[in-house]
Protein backbone atom coordinates (compact mmCIF):
# COMPACT_ATOMS: atom_id res chain seq x y z
CA UNK A 1 0.00 0.00 0.00
CA UNK A 2 1.53 3.45 -1.18
CA UNK A 3 0.86 6.70 1.11
CA UNK A 4 -0.62 9.85 0.47
CA UNK A 5 1.94 11.65 2.51
CA UNK A 6 5.26 10.00 0.65
CA UNK A 7 7.23 12.50 2.83
CA UNK A 8 5.30 12.26 6.23
CA UNK A 9 5.72 8.28 5.86
CA UNK A 10 9.60 8.72 5.49
CA UNK A 11 9.42 11.22 8.66
CA UNK A 12 7.89 9.35 10.53
CA UNK A 13 9.93 5.87 9.56
CA UNK A 14 13.32 8.16 10.26
CA UNK A 15 12.26 9.25 13.69
CA UNK A 16 11.17 5.91 14.53
CA UNK A 17 14.67 4.75 13.82
CA UNK A 18 16.27 7.51 15.66
CA UNK A 19 13.74 7.37 18.76
CA UNK A 20 14.34 3.47 19.45
CA UNK A 21 17.04 2.26 17.14
CA UNK A 22 18.95 4.35 18.84
CA UNK A 23 18.28 2.94 21.80
CA UNK A 24 18.29 -0.73 20.61
CA UNK A 25 21.85 -0.36 19.55
CA UNK A 26 22.47 -2.79 17.44
CA UNK A 27 24.39 -1.20 14.69
CA UNK A 28 25.36 -1.93 11.26
CA UNK A 29 28.56 -4.01 10.95
CA UNK A 30 31.32 -1.07 10.59
CA UNK A 31 33.19 -1.11 7.51
CA UNK A 32 36.71 -1.82 9.27
CA UNK A 33 35.12 -4.85 10.78
CA UNK A 34 33.21 -6.02 7.77
CA UNK A 35 37.04 -6.03 5.76
CA UNK A 36 38.97 -7.52 9.27
CA UNK A 37 35.84 -10.23 8.46
CA UNK A 38 36.50 -10.70 4.98
CA UNK A 39 40.44 -11.43 5.65
CA UNK A 40 39.71 -13.91 8.08
CA UNK A 41 37.11 -15.33 5.99
CA UNK A 42 40.02 -15.34 3.26
CA UNK A 43 42.41 -17.09 6.03
CA UNK A 44 40.38 -19.90 6.67
CA UNK A 45 39.69 -20.75 2.79
CA UNK A 46 43.55 -20.36 2.35
CA UNK A 47 44.24 -22.31 5.42
CA UNK A 48 41.51 -25.28 4.30
CA UNK A 49 42.96 -25.38 0.81
CA UNK A 50 46.75 -26.00 1.99
CA UNK A 51 45.38 -28.74 5.06
CA UNK A 52 42.51 -30.13 3.84
CA UNK A 53 40.43 -32.22 6.66
CA UNK A 54 41.60 -35.31 6.97
CA UNK A 55 38.52 -38.08 6.36
CA UNK A 56 38.30 -39.07 10.19
CA UNK A 57 38.12 -34.98 11.18
CA UNK A 58 35.56 -33.16 11.89
CA UNK A 59 34.57 -29.68 10.30
CA UNK A 60 34.24 -26.44 12.13
CA UNK A 61 32.61 -25.83 15.63
CA UNK A 62 29.09 -24.70 15.44
CA UNK A 63 28.84 -21.04 16.16
CA UNK A 64 29.61 -19.87 19.10
CA UNK A 65 26.30 -18.86 21.86
CA UNK A 66 26.28 -15.57 22.97
CA UNK A 67 24.93 -16.61 26.30
CA UNK A 68 28.27 -18.20 27.51
CA UNK A 69 29.69 -16.89 29.92
CA UNK A 70 26.69 -14.96 30.64
CA UNK A 71 25.68 -16.85 33.63
CA UNK A 72 28.84 -15.47 35.67
CA UNK A 73 27.03 -11.84 35.61
CA UNK A 74 23.64 -13.17 35.80
CA UNK A 75 23.35 -16.12 37.20
CA UNK A 76 19.87 -16.32 35.94
CA UNK A 77 21.43 -17.89 32.52
CA UNK A 78 23.09 -21.04 35.07
CA UNK A 79 21.27 -24.35 35.28
CA UNK A 80 19.57 -26.54 33.21
CA UNK A 81 17.21 -24.50 30.79
CA UNK A 82 13.30 -25.29 30.87
CA UNK A 83 11.76 -24.24 28.03
CA UNK A 84 8.05 -22.30 27.93
CA UNK A 85 5.50 -21.34 25.45
CA UNK A 86 6.55 -17.88 26.02
CA UNK A 87 10.21 -18.24 25.96
CA UNK A 88 8.93 -19.41 22.28
CA UNK A 89 6.84 -17.03 21.95
CA UNK A 90 9.60 -14.52 22.63
CA UNK A 91 11.86 -15.83 20.23
CA UNK A 92 9.35 -15.89 17.46
CA UNK A 93 8.61 -12.10 18.01
CA UNK A 94 12.41 -11.18 17.96
CA UNK A 95 12.83 -13.25 14.76
CA UNK A 96 12.60 -9.78 13.22
CA UNK A 97 16.29 -8.72 15.12
CA UNK A 98 17.43 -11.62 16.31
CA UNK A 99 19.13 -14.45 13.77
CA UNK A 100 17.05 -17.47 15.00
CA UNK A 101 18.63 -19.51 12.52
CA UNK A 102 21.71 -18.87 15.02
CA UNK A 103 21.57 -20.21 18.71
CA UNK A 104 19.33 -18.12 21.01
CA UNK A 105 19.13 -18.78 24.56
CA UNK A 106 16.21 -17.53 26.24
CA UNK A 107 15.59 -17.66 30.24
CA UNK A 108 11.95 -16.67 31.97
CA UNK A 109 12.66 -13.89 33.88
CA UNK A 110 9.09 -13.75 35.68
CA UNK A 111 5.44 -14.61 34.87
CA UNK A 112 2.20 -12.92 35.47
CA UNK A 113 -1.02 -14.99 35.04
CA UNK A 114 -1.16 -13.29 31.73
CA UNK A 115 2.46 -13.37 30.26
CA UNK A 116 5.74 -12.36 31.35
CA UNK A 117 9.31 -11.30 31.02
CA UNK A 118 11.64 -13.30 28.62
CA UNK A 119 15.77 -12.27 28.45
CA UNK A 120 16.97 -13.44 24.93
CA UNK A 121 20.32 -14.11 24.51
CA UNK A 122 21.77 -14.40 21.06
CA UNK A 123 22.81 -12.97 17.57
CA UNK A 124 21.72 -9.74 15.58
CA UNK A 125 20.92 -10.34 11.86
CA UNK A 126 24.03 -7.81 11.77
CA UNK A 127 26.29 -10.57 12.90
CA UNK A 128 26.90 -8.93 16.79
CA UNK A 129 25.89 -10.44 19.52
CA UNK A 130 23.31 -9.09 21.66
CA UNK A 131 21.14 -9.17 24.87
CA UNK A 132 16.75 -9.10 24.51
CA UNK A 133 14.42 -8.15 27.36
CA UNK A 134 11.05 -9.13 25.75
CA UNK A 135 7.95 -8.40 28.01
CA UNK A 136 3.80 -9.43 27.06
CA UNK A 137 1.37 -8.76 29.13
CA UNK A 138 -2.44 -9.54 28.01
CA UNK A 139 -2.18 -5.35 28.59
CA UNK A 140 0.59 -4.49 26.47
CA UNK A 141 3.73 -5.61 25.31
CA UNK A 142 7.50 -4.81 24.61
CA UNK A 143 11.17 -5.19 23.71
CA UNK A 144 14.46 -3.97 24.03
CA UNK A 145 17.59 -5.07 22.31
CA UNK A 146 21.43 -4.24 23.54
CA UNK A 147 24.73 -5.42 21.59
CA UNK A 148 26.06 -7.17 23.95
CA UNK A 149 29.17 -5.38 24.12
CA UNK A 150 27.15 -2.09 25.02
CA UNK A 151 25.35 -3.77 28.04
CA UNK A 152 27.42 -2.81 31.26
CA UNK A 153 29.04 -5.28 32.69
CA UNK A 154 28.39 -4.30 36.69
CA UNK A 155 25.91 -2.25 36.50
CA UNK A 156 22.47 -2.48 35.55
CA UNK A 157 21.12 -2.47 32.07
CA UNK A 158 17.81 -0.62 31.29
CA UNK A 159 16.61 -2.79 29.08
CA UNK A 160 13.71 -0.07 27.23
CA UNK A 161 16.35 2.50 26.69
CA UNK A 162 14.71 4.91 28.93
CA UNK A 163 16.88 5.48 31.84
CA UNK A 164 14.85 7.52 34.22
CA UNK A 165 13.48 11.36 34.25
CA UNK A 166 9.98 13.42 34.20
CA UNK A 167 8.76 10.88 30.99
CA UNK A 168 9.44 7.39 32.34
CA UNK A 169 7.10 5.75 35.82
CA UNK A 170 8.58 2.18 35.16
CA UNK A 171 11.75 0.29 35.23
CA UNK A 172 13.01 -2.70 33.66
CA UNK A 173 16.37 -3.59 33.88
CA UNK A 174 18.37 -6.53 33.60
CA UNK A 175 20.85 -6.72 36.87
CA UNK A 176 23.74 -8.21 37.66
CA UNK A 177 24.00 -10.78 40.53
CA UNK A 178 26.59 -8.49 41.92
CA UNK A 179 23.86 -5.39 42.90
CA UNK A 180 22.33 -6.53 45.96
CA UNK A 181 19.92 -3.10 46.39
CA UNK A 182 18.07 -1.20 44.69
CA UNK A 183 15.83 1.86 45.67
CA UNK A 184 14.13 4.64 43.06
CA UNK A 185 13.51 8.13 44.33
CA UNK A 186 9.79 10.02 42.71
CA UNK A 187 9.44 12.90 41.65
CA UNK A 188 7.14 13.72 44.87
CA UNK A 189 10.27 13.29 47.03
CA UNK A 190 9.08 9.93 48.23
CA UNK A 191 12.07 6.32 47.79
CA UNK A 192 10.90 2.99 47.15
CA UNK A 193 12.56 -0.19 46.94
CA UNK A 194 12.76 -1.62 43.88
CA UNK A 195 12.46 -5.81 43.95
CA UNK A 196 14.84 -7.46 41.68
CA UNK A 197 13.77 -11.32 41.11
CA UNK A 198 15.93 -13.56 38.79
CA UNK A 199 17.92 -10.90 37.67
CA UNK A 200 14.99 -8.61 37.02
CA UNK A 201 14.00 -5.06 38.31
CA UNK A 202 10.95 -4.57 37.52
CA UNK A 203 8.42 -1.95 39.08
CA UNK A 204 5.42 0.12 38.09
CA UNK A 205 5.82 3.50 39.71
CA UNK A 206 2.75 5.34 38.93
CA UNK A 207 4.51 8.75 39.14
CA UNK A 208 7.89 9.97 37.70
CA UNK A 209 10.87 7.91 38.53
CA UNK A 210 13.86 10.52 39.09
CA UNK A 211 16.80 8.61 40.31
CA UNK A 212 17.52 5.12 41.03
CA UNK A 213 20.34 3.85 42.79
CA UNK A 214 21.92 0.67 43.89
CA UNK A 215 24.49 -1.06 45.96
CA UNK A 216 27.22 -3.68 45.21
CA UNK A 217 27.39 -6.06 47.56
CA UNK A 218 30.72 -4.49 48.71
CA UNK A 219 29.06 -1.95 49.58
CA UNK A 220 30.24 0.67 46.47
CA UNK A 221 26.73 1.84 44.77
CA UNK A 222 25.95 3.36 41.48
CA UNK A 223 22.86 5.80 39.95
CA UNK A 224 21.10 6.79 37.19
CA UNK A 225 19.48 10.08 37.33
CA UNK A 226 17.01 12.01 34.99
CA UNK A 227 17.96 14.80 33.29
CA UNK A 228 18.60 17.93 34.95
CA UNK A 229 17.19 21.35 33.92
CA UNK A 230 20.68 22.92 32.67
CA UNK A 231 20.81 19.41 30.53
CA UNK A 232 17.50 19.64 28.57
CA UNK A 233 17.04 23.76 28.53
CA UNK A 234 16.88 24.41 24.82
CA UNK A 235 16.38 28.42 23.11
CA UNK A 236 13.02 27.02 22.01
CA UNK A 237 11.91 25.28 25.12
CA UNK A 238 13.47 27.13 28.12
CA UNK A 239 11.62 25.11 30.41
CA UNK A 240 11.30 21.33 29.54
CA UNK A 241 9.94 18.78 31.87
CA UNK A 242 12.96 18.29 34.27
CA UNK A 243 12.89 16.78 37.58
CA UNK A 244 15.03 19.19 39.49
CA UNK B 1 5.64 -7.79 8.85
CA UNK B 2 2.29 -6.37 6.67
CA UNK B 3 0.31 -9.18 8.12
CA UNK B 4 0.48 -8.48 11.89
CA UNK B 5 -2.52 -7.19 13.83
CA UNK B 6 -2.07 -3.18 14.65
CA UNK B 7 -1.46 -4.46 18.49
CA UNK B 8 1.76 -6.27 17.57
CA UNK B 9 3.28 -3.82 15.34
CA UNK B 10 2.81 -1.50 18.37
CA UNK B 11 4.41 -4.06 20.75
CA UNK B 12 7.33 -4.52 18.28
CA UNK B 13 7.99 -0.57 17.33
CA UNK B 14 10.49 -0.26 19.91
CA UNK B 15 12.56 -3.22 19.47
CA UNK B 16 11.51 -2.71 15.21
CA UNK B 17 11.29 0.81 14.49
CA UNK B 18 10.15 -0.04 11.06
CA UNK B 19 6.73 -1.52 12.43
CA UNK B 20 5.65 1.96 13.00
CA UNK B 21 5.71 2.59 9.55
CA UNK B 22 4.05 -0.11 8.47
CA UNK B 23 1.24 0.75 11.60
CA UNK B 24 1.61 4.30 9.66
CA UNK B 25 0.72 3.38 6.09
CA UNK B 26 -2.12 1.08 7.34
CA UNK B 27 -3.93 4.13 9.60
CA UNK B 28 -2.99 7.12 7.17
CA UNK B 29 -5.87 7.52 4.96
CA UNK B 30 -8.66 7.37 7.80
CA UNK B 31 -6.62 9.34 10.24
CA UNK B 32 -6.24 12.14 7.21
CA UNK B 33 -9.85 12.39 6.08
CA UNK B 34 -10.39 12.32 9.66
CA UNK B 35 -8.83 15.53 10.39
CA UNK B 36 -9.70 16.87 6.82
CA UNK B 37 -13.34 16.25 7.71
CA UNK B 38 -13.00 17.86 10.76
CA UNK B 39 -10.99 20.93 10.10
CA UNK B 40 -12.25 21.42 6.85
CA UNK B 41 -8.27 22.53 5.74
CA UNK B 42 -6.21 19.82 3.76
CA UNK B 43 -2.80 21.10 4.95
CA UNK B 44 -4.60 21.89 8.70
CA UNK B 45 -4.98 17.98 8.70
CA UNK B 46 -1.39 17.19 7.04
CA UNK B 47 -0.17 18.89 9.87
CA UNK B 48 -2.26 17.53 12.55
CA UNK B 49 -1.45 14.19 10.99
CA UNK B 50 2.15 14.38 11.29
CA UNK B 51 2.19 15.15 15.01
CA UNK B 52 -0.80 12.79 15.54
CA UNK B 53 1.54 10.03 14.26
CA UNK B 54 4.49 11.33 16.23
CA UNK B 55 2.88 11.23 19.17
CA UNK B 56 1.32 7.67 18.80
CA UNK B 57 5.48 7.03 17.65
CA UNK B 58 6.63 8.17 20.94
CA UNK B 59 3.43 6.24 23.00
CA UNK B 60 3.66 3.36 21.30
CA UNK B 61 5.74 1.49 23.90
CA UNK B 62 3.06 2.86 26.57
CA UNK B 63 -0.18 1.51 24.23
CA UNK B 64 -2.42 -1.08 26.18
CA UNK B 65 -4.19 -3.47 23.55
CA UNK B 66 -7.21 -5.09 25.06
CA UNK B 67 -8.43 -1.59 26.67
CA UNK B 68 -9.98 -0.76 22.99
CA UNK B 69 -8.42 -1.26 19.45
CA UNK B 70 -4.67 0.37 18.29
CA UNK B 71 -7.51 2.26 15.47
CA UNK B 72 -9.61 3.51 18.18
CA UNK B 73 -6.28 4.94 20.40
CA UNK B 74 -4.64 6.27 17.42
CA UNK B 75 -8.47 8.52 16.61
CA UNK B 76 -8.48 9.22 20.36
CA UNK B 77 -4.44 10.80 19.55
CA UNK B 78 -5.63 12.98 16.89
CA UNK B 79 -9.17 13.85 18.10
CA UNK B 80 -7.34 15.82 21.13
CA UNK B 81 -4.41 16.76 18.88
CA UNK B 82 -7.14 18.61 16.88
CA UNK B 83 -8.94 20.17 20.02
CA UNK B 84 -6.09 21.51 21.34
CA UNK B 85 -5.56 23.02 18.51
CA UNK B 86 -8.82 24.56 18.11
CA UNK B 87 -8.55 25.96 21.41
CA UNK B 88 -5.18 27.32 21.05
CA UNK B 89 -5.44 28.32 17.73
CA UNK B 90 -2.47 26.45 16.60
CA UNK B 91 -1.31 23.04 16.14
CA UNK B 92 1.15 21.64 18.73
CA UNK B 93 4.52 20.42 17.61
CA UNK B 94 5.95 18.74 20.57
CA UNK B 95 6.66 15.31 19.70
CA UNK B 96 7.79 16.18 16.47
CA UNK B 97 10.13 18.66 18.58
CA UNK B 98 10.78 15.77 20.88
CA UNK B 99 11.49 13.37 17.82
CA UNK B 100 13.13 16.07 16.01
CA UNK B 101 11.21 15.57 12.94
CA UNK B 102 11.79 18.22 10.05
CA UNK B 103 8.96 20.22 8.80
CA UNK B 104 6.11 18.58 6.68
CA UNK B 105 6.04 20.30 3.51
CA UNK B 106 3.15 19.99 1.05
CA UNK B 107 2.63 20.51 -2.72
CA UNK B 108 -0.95 21.20 -4.40
CA UNK B 109 -0.38 17.98 -5.46
CA UNK B 110 -0.80 16.77 -1.57
CA UNK B 111 -2.94 19.01 -0.66
CA UNK B 112 -5.71 17.70 -3.25
CA UNK B 113 -5.17 14.03 -2.44
CA UNK B 114 -5.87 14.76 1.02
CA UNK B 115 -9.19 16.94 -0.09
CA UNK B 116 -10.17 14.10 -2.28
CA UNK B 117 -9.83 11.91 0.78
CA UNK B 118 -12.26 13.97 2.53
CA UNK B 119 -14.95 14.81 -0.44
CA UNK B 120 -14.70 10.96 -1.12
CA UNK B 121 -16.10 10.94 2.36
CA UNK B 122 -14.29 7.53 3.10
CA UNK B 123 -15.31 7.53 6.90
CA UNK B 124 -18.89 8.18 6.53
CA UNK B 125 -19.12 6.04 3.49
CA UNK B 126 -17.42 3.00 5.35
CA UNK B 127 -19.78 3.89 8.52
CA UNK B 128 -22.49 3.51 6.41
CA UNK B 129 -21.68 0.49 4.74
CA UNK B 130 -21.52 -1.73 8.29
CA UNK B 131 -24.00 -3.48 9.59
CA UNK B 132 -25.94 -1.03 11.94
CA UNK B 133 -24.72 -2.14 15.16
CA UNK B 134 -21.17 -2.10 14.30
CA UNK B 135 -21.48 1.49 12.65
CA UNK B 136 -23.16 2.44 15.83
CA UNK B 137 -20.78 1.21 17.90
CA UNK B 138 -17.81 2.73 16.18
CA UNK B 139 -19.57 5.76 15.42
CA UNK B 140 -20.54 6.18 19.28
CA UNK B 141 -16.68 4.64 20.72
CA UNK B 142 -14.51 6.31 18.11
CA UNK B 143 -16.50 10.01 17.20
CA UNK B 144 -18.36 10.60 20.05
CA UNK B 145 -16.11 8.90 22.79
CA UNK B 146 -18.43 7.21 24.72
CA UNK B 147 -17.29 4.28 27.18
CA UNK B 148 -18.21 0.52 26.69
CA UNK B 149 -20.29 0.48 29.22
CA UNK B 150 -22.55 3.59 28.49
CA UNK B 151 -22.95 2.11 25.07
CA UNK B 152 -23.77 -1.34 26.23
CA UNK B 153 -26.52 0.30 28.48
CA UNK B 154 -28.00 2.65 25.77
CA UNK B 155 -27.75 -0.71 22.76
CA UNK B 156 -28.76 -2.87 25.86
CA UNK B 157 -26.18 -5.07 25.71
CA UNK B 158 -22.97 -6.39 27.52
CA UNK B 159 -19.88 -4.39 27.21
CA UNK B 160 -17.77 -7.08 25.71
CA UNK B 161 -20.26 -7.35 22.70
CA UNK B 162 -19.32 -4.16 21.78
CA UNK B 163 -16.25 -4.21 22.11
CA UNK B 164 -16.27 -7.12 18.88
CA UNK B 165 -18.95 -4.76 17.51
CA UNK B 166 -16.34 -1.71 17.33
CA UNK B 167 -13.59 -3.86 16.87
CA UNK B 168 -15.02 -6.17 14.13
CA UNK B 169 -16.49 -2.41 12.15
CA UNK B 170 -13.04 -1.10 12.63
CA UNK B 171 -11.27 -4.26 10.77
CA UNK B 172 -13.86 -4.17 8.14
CA UNK B 173 -13.15 -0.35 7.82
CA UNK B 174 -9.42 -1.02 7.54
CA UNK B 175 -10.26 -3.52 4.96
CA UNK B 176 -12.29 -1.66 2.79
CA UNK B 177 -9.75 1.15 2.70
CA UNK B 178 -6.49 -1.00 1.62
CA UNK B 179 -9.00 -2.75 -0.92
CA UNK B 180 -9.65 0.77 -2.28
CA UNK B 181 -5.94 1.70 -2.07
Amino acid sequence: MSAELPQLERLIADAAERHYGARRRVPAPRLSLVAGLVAAAAAVVLAIAIFPLRSDEQPAAPPTDPAKGLAKRYSVFGGSPKPSRLEATAVQDMQGTLDTQKPVTTRLLRRFHDGGFVVLAGTTKHGTAALCVWEQKSSGGSAGCQDLSDVPVADPWFAYGDGVGPNTDQIVALVPDAVVYMKMELKDGSSRIVGIHRNLAYIEAGSPICRVVWTFADGRTGQERGPTRAEEATPDDPNPDVCD
Amino acid sequence: MEHLSDDRLLALTPAEPAAFAVFYRRHERPVLAFLRHRTGDAELAADLAAETFAAALVGARRFRPGREPALAWLFGIARNKWLHARRRGAVEDRARRRLRMEPLVLDDDDLERIDRLATTEWATTLLAELPAEQARAVRERVVEERSYEQIAAAMRCSPSVVRKRVSRGLATMRAAIEEES
